[in-house]
């Protein structure tokens, strides 16, 4: 690591704090949320769960708890849903004109609804915010693509990267510096192929189910390392238009992970049905030596086999460069809410810097950075593990498909082509152009 | 039988209350009918209305595309290679539903020993949950940990683990071993029920006249059992035609949809692609196509209901 | 067709019993263990069949508040309610259209008939779409109506094509004798008809149990709060995108399991008889 966490935060704000343009109140101190009794009416709010990461749940109820508690004469009806479980009821839900006034959805959803205008603008300044409480990568997802206007469709609520995870003791029996992350996808495949050799087991968990979120946010950085990208995300400012999935950046990717499962054979012979529970499941059996993951999976790992010696470092680079996953989610307004007062005040206390902090689990970040300095930020650092790491990695994040249909692309046409050459059915030029022509027939439709 | 009985109550009844007669049976029927109409007809008729519809991304409106959607199930390669696997499914599982059903009912018929446990214990898959079933055969295959590949290596009988649910090959037929697990007691079950009713004497006879029981079973049990064999295949195929869950756990349609039946397809459209008017149009198609098979079946399961 | 015919013959029955056998339960006695050895030994262990340690932690598990303080037993809660009222509400609709079909003569019987049959032809996520938008703008999403209204839909016309048959094997002669008496047609329905056909009622109320009981789709689409849940979506709780509980996985399958179990066999004599006498006459 070339930089704790702590260190960045520092000079961030050091840097930010040079800046003076901040509005004051946006930078008052931590846990700066006062309740306005006064509020009365109804607000309806629809939330994720962050199990299973049980702090996280703990944090989420405590919230839900207290925020009522505080507007006792408000009407307040929060629904909880499970990760992937919101996204068809909150379309139904918005085309049937009715809907939440208040939802949290992870960031590959939020495009989608951008995308139909059901979300209102948000004003910053407003809540006391500015641009600057926030990474830029967060604020391109609660934006319309190419928009110059820059309005912003949502407010992010917490962002985080994931890491790649290892398992000391295997990679010492197997002749490595256990201290050591490889540095290159390159180098992952040979560590990878020496820990199969010396050791039987998988040197690497590799998540290549069809039809699921978790093969393609592992696929993508590779990607990306080796310049691909499957519209121009890498470029600034990212049109969405030009489809470049075929390129070579993205052979060379299938090419890295042919090489890891058909050639050298060096990953669990069940990825092409595994998706991260799976691996994670491998991993705690000692049958993985290295995953890519998110900090809340170390620590329950941690905490169901701590025999296993645990050790994280940033996701390989490639030859064009190192990347991640921009992951997280937006806190997004329906368009036409008539309550913004309501609306207001429950996105201040989402968004004070303890509550930010804690809300975020302990497999994501706050998204409002000046909850980085908050008091409710050092009860985290306590049982976090590895998150300097994982932030270090945030600035490495890049986005998904902000393209209303990226679910398909990101869930379906990514996983064929993966499974495609892995399954020898095509060439990974084939499979990569394939794929092309798919992202261009549903950008079509 | 069913007619007759039904012309000698049918008779007393116009008798005894001839002004009512006519209303009665559609006072009986009308609360299911209502029902029906609720839970079946309005979502038919609203599946037809929203397959001609787009349901686009970029407007929470929903606008008239024509036949657009059914345009682009046909033209969707995936479609058919799902249609096939649902009629292998559905065909391979069975047929070995009806001949293990059929085995364990012969084998269970006159056991004199531990007859209730048994038969307890070949029933129970068919009570346990499809989705307790999807998970315990899960691991069951796992290649790395699972018990069918971690008991093949230890006795040598194979070099390395096979991964039965990410082989092209293997995926579907593994799944179908898993259905056919939690299927075939009902099989036995039913075919258990109708041996009950195969003369005695007939089997005696032909045992004395020393036929094979090879000869006794198809001669004998098999014509007294058709009846039952018809409706229980039926039911059955029905059944596993309707099946989602085995799939949706196990593999999630993988790899490369070789194990993806036509529930998982259509839910996969509506829910994960959001795309409800293509779901319904591929709903629409499926329900044209079981039409076709609605007049066999029909036939088999509503014998005596045709009205008079 | 020879060599399989010698096969067969040699191999004695209790070979093919045991075989059989061992394939129902296989599966059961790898999810009996993994309910009782802590969750690492399932995944570090070589693959066995024989607890090791054995604990009961995975059961006692079940009985602590999990996700939003709901659990198992809410699990529960859910899959009775659920179940009761589809069975309740089938059978109190389905009984008197089958004993209609069953014992009168009218107009447009047989189309009736196969329309209610023709329903169960098509796959139940043909009306997912439809219901689910239905019950959205209903606002009937995410509550047990939902589910109930649901299940129906496969459970009705399996109701009434059941217990027809079962009315079609009673003979009408007490009810005949009873409307000679002077008894009106609801009369000799539910005093006469109705105490015979109590067997082909356990059984269709059994059938119909075990299908709402296991139900996985309309749950799934239908349900979004943790205190909503099922059981088979319960199951899920502990599947989720960090390390599967298989431990907590198991012992809820097998906690699900139990009662269906107990019930079903302790009724099925009532099963095979109804499916015997009703289903399967001719």
């Amino acid at each position: 690591m070339t930089m704790t966490r702590r260190a960045f935060v520092e000079a961030a704000g050091a840097a930010l704090a040079a800046v003076g343009t901040m509005p004051v109140r946006g930078w008052a101190a931590a846990g700066d949320y006062a309740p306005r009794r006064d509020l009365t009416g109804e607000l309806t709010v629809w939330d994720w769960s962050a199990a299973p990461d049980t702090y996280g749940v703990a944090q989420q109820q405590a919230f839900y708890h207290w925020f009522p508690e505080q507007h006792p004469k408000l009407r307040f009806r929060m629904t909880m849903y499970g990760y992937t479980d919101m996204l068809p009821k909150l379309e139904v839900s918005y085309r049937g004109g009715g809907g939440p006034d208040v939802a949290r959805t992870a960031i590959a959803w939020s495009s989608r609804f951008i995308a139909a205008d059901v979300f209102q603008p948000i004003d910053l300044a407003r809540l006391g915010l500015s641009a600057k409480n926030f990474w830029p990568q967060a604020l391109q997802t609660v934006q319309k693509p190419g928009d110059p206007s820059g309005t912003l469709y949502g407010i992010p609520s917490n962002n985080e990267a994931m890491m790649l995870v290892w398992n000391k003791a295997l990679f010492r029996a197997a002749g490595l510096d256990p201290a050591k992350t490889p540095d290159t996808w390159d180098d992952l495949a040979s560590y990878s192929k020496r820990i199969h050799d010396k050791t039987g087991q998988a040197g690497f968990g590799l998540v290549a189910k069809l039809n699921n979120g978790n093969t393609p946010f592992r696929f993508a950085p590779v990607m990306w390392a080796y310049g691909g990208s499957i519209f121009d995300e890498l470029a600034t400012p990212t049109t969405w238009k030009k489809v470049g999935i075929d390129g070579p950046g993205t052979v060379a990717a299938l090419d890295l992970y042919n090489r890891l499962f058909n050639v050298d054979k060096s990953v669990e012979p069940s990825a092409l049905n595994d998706a991260q529970a799976d691996v994670a499941t491998l991993f705690l059996g000692g049958k993985v030596a290295m995953m890519i993951a998110h900090p809340s999976d170390a620590a329950q790992a941690h905490s169901l086999n701590p025999s296993i010696e645990l050790a994280a470092g940033l996701l390989p680079r490639g030859p064009a460069r190192r990347a991640v996953v921009f992951g997280g989610s937006n806190i997004h307004v329906r368009k036409g809410a008539s309550n913004m007062d309501q609306v207001d005040e429950f996105l201040r206390a989402y968004e004070s810097p303890n509550w930010n902090a804690r809300l975020a689990g302990l497999g994501s970040n706050p998204a409002n950075r000046v909850a980085e300095h908050a008091p409710a930020q050092k009860e985290r650092d306590k049982l976090l593990l590895f998150n300097d790491v994982t932030f270090e990695m945030i600035q490495y994040g890049v986005n998904v498909p902000l393209v209303a249909q990226g679910a398909h692309i990101w869930n379906e046409t990514i996983p064929t082509m993966i499974q495609k050459v892995l399954l020898k059915q095509t060439s990974p030029q084939q499979a990569a152009a394939e794929a092309a022509a798919d992202v261009r027939q549903v950008m079509r439709a | 039988m069913g007619a007759v009985r039904t012309a000698a109550y049918d008779g007393i009844h116009a008798r005894r209350a001839p002004l009512l007669s006519r209303v009665v049976p559609y006072v009986f029927v009308c609360p299911a009918l209502a029902l029906l109409l609720v839970v079946t007809a309005y979502p038919f008729a609203y599946s037809v209305y929203l397959s001609f519809f787009r349901t686009p991304s970029e407007s929470m409106r929903w606008t008239f595309t024509g036949l657009a959607n059914y345009r682009a199930v046909f033209a969707d390669p995936v479609f058919y290679r799902v249609v096939n696997n649902t009629v292998v499914w559905t065909a391979a599982s069975t047929l070995a539903d009806l001949v293990l059903g059929m085995i364990a009912a012969l084998a269970v018929n006159n056991l004199r020993v531990c007859r209730g446990p048994v038969r307890a214990a070949l029933l129970l898959p068919y009570v346990v949950g499809y989705v307790v079933a999807s998970y315990a055969w899960l691991w069951l295959y796992q290649g790395d940990y699972g018990l069918i590949d971690g008991t093949l290596t230890a006795w040598h009988v194979i070099a390395a683990p096979i991964p039965f649910l990410s082989s092209l090959a293997l995926a579907l037929p593994a799944l179908i071993l898993t259905n056919v697990w939690k299927t075939f007691p009902f099989a036995m079950l039913m075919l258990l029920a109708g041996l009950q009713t195969v003369p005695e004497q007939l089997v005696m006879a032909a045992r004395l006249d020393r036929a094979s029981s090879w000869r006794t079973f198809w001669e004998i049990t098999v014509p007294a059992l058709w009846p039952v064999l018809v409706v229980t295949a039926m039911l059955l195929a029905l059944q596993n035609f309707h099946s989602f869950t085995i799939p949706w756990i196990m593999t999630g349609g993988g790899p490369l949809h070789r194990s993806e039946i036509i529930a998982n397809y259509i839910y996969n459209q509506a829910f994960t692609q959001l795309d409800f008017g293509l779901a319904a149009a591929t709903s629409c198609i499926i329900s044209a196509l079981l039409l076709a098979f609605a007049v066999v079946y029909v036939r088999v399961l509503g014998r005596g209901a045709s009205a008079r | 067709m020879r060599a399989a015919r010698e096969a067969l013959r040699r191999t004695p029955r209790s070979a093919v019993l045991l075989g059989l056998v061992a394939f129902s339960l296989l599966p059961f006695a790898w999810m009996l263990t993994a309910s009782l050895e802590p969750p690492q030994a399932l995944y570090t262990a070589a693959p066995h069949l024989v607890p090791r340690p054995v604990t009961l932690a995975n059961y006692a598990s079940l009985l602590s508040p999990r996700e939003q303080g709901v659990y198992f037993p809410r699990y529960f809660l859910n899959s009775v309610v659920v179940a009761f009222s589809t069975v309740a509400l089938a059978l109190l609709v389905a009984t008197p259209a089958a004993y209609a079909f069953s014992r009168f003569t009218f107009r447009g019987k047989g189309m009736l008939m196969y329309g209610f049959l023709a329903q169960n032809l098509f796959p139940g996520v043909n009306f997912l779409v439809p219901l689910f938008i239905l019950m959205t703008v209903l606002g009937l999403r995410d509550t047990y109506g939902a589910l109930i209204i649901g299940y129906l839909t496969f459970s009705l016309p399996l109701n009434i094509w059941l217990l027809r048959g079962f009315f079609d094997g009673i003979p009408p002669e007490m009810e005949v004798a009873a409307r000679l008496d002077g008894a009106g047609v609801v009369r000799a329905f539910v005093e006469v008809a109705l105490p015979a056909a109590v067997p082909g009622l356990v059984a269709t109320a059994i059938y119909t149990f075990i299908l709402a009981w296991d139900e996985y789709l309309y749950a799934l689409t239908m349900i979004s709060s943790a205190d909503m849940r099922t059981l088979p979506l319960g199951l899920f709780a502990y599947f989720s995108e960090g390390v599967p509980d298989w431990g907590g996985l198991t012992a809820t399958a097998i906690g699900m399991s139990i009662p269906v179990v107990i019930v079903f066999l302790v009724l099925q004599r009532y099963f095979v008889s109804a499916l015997t006498k009703g289903a399967l006459k001719y």
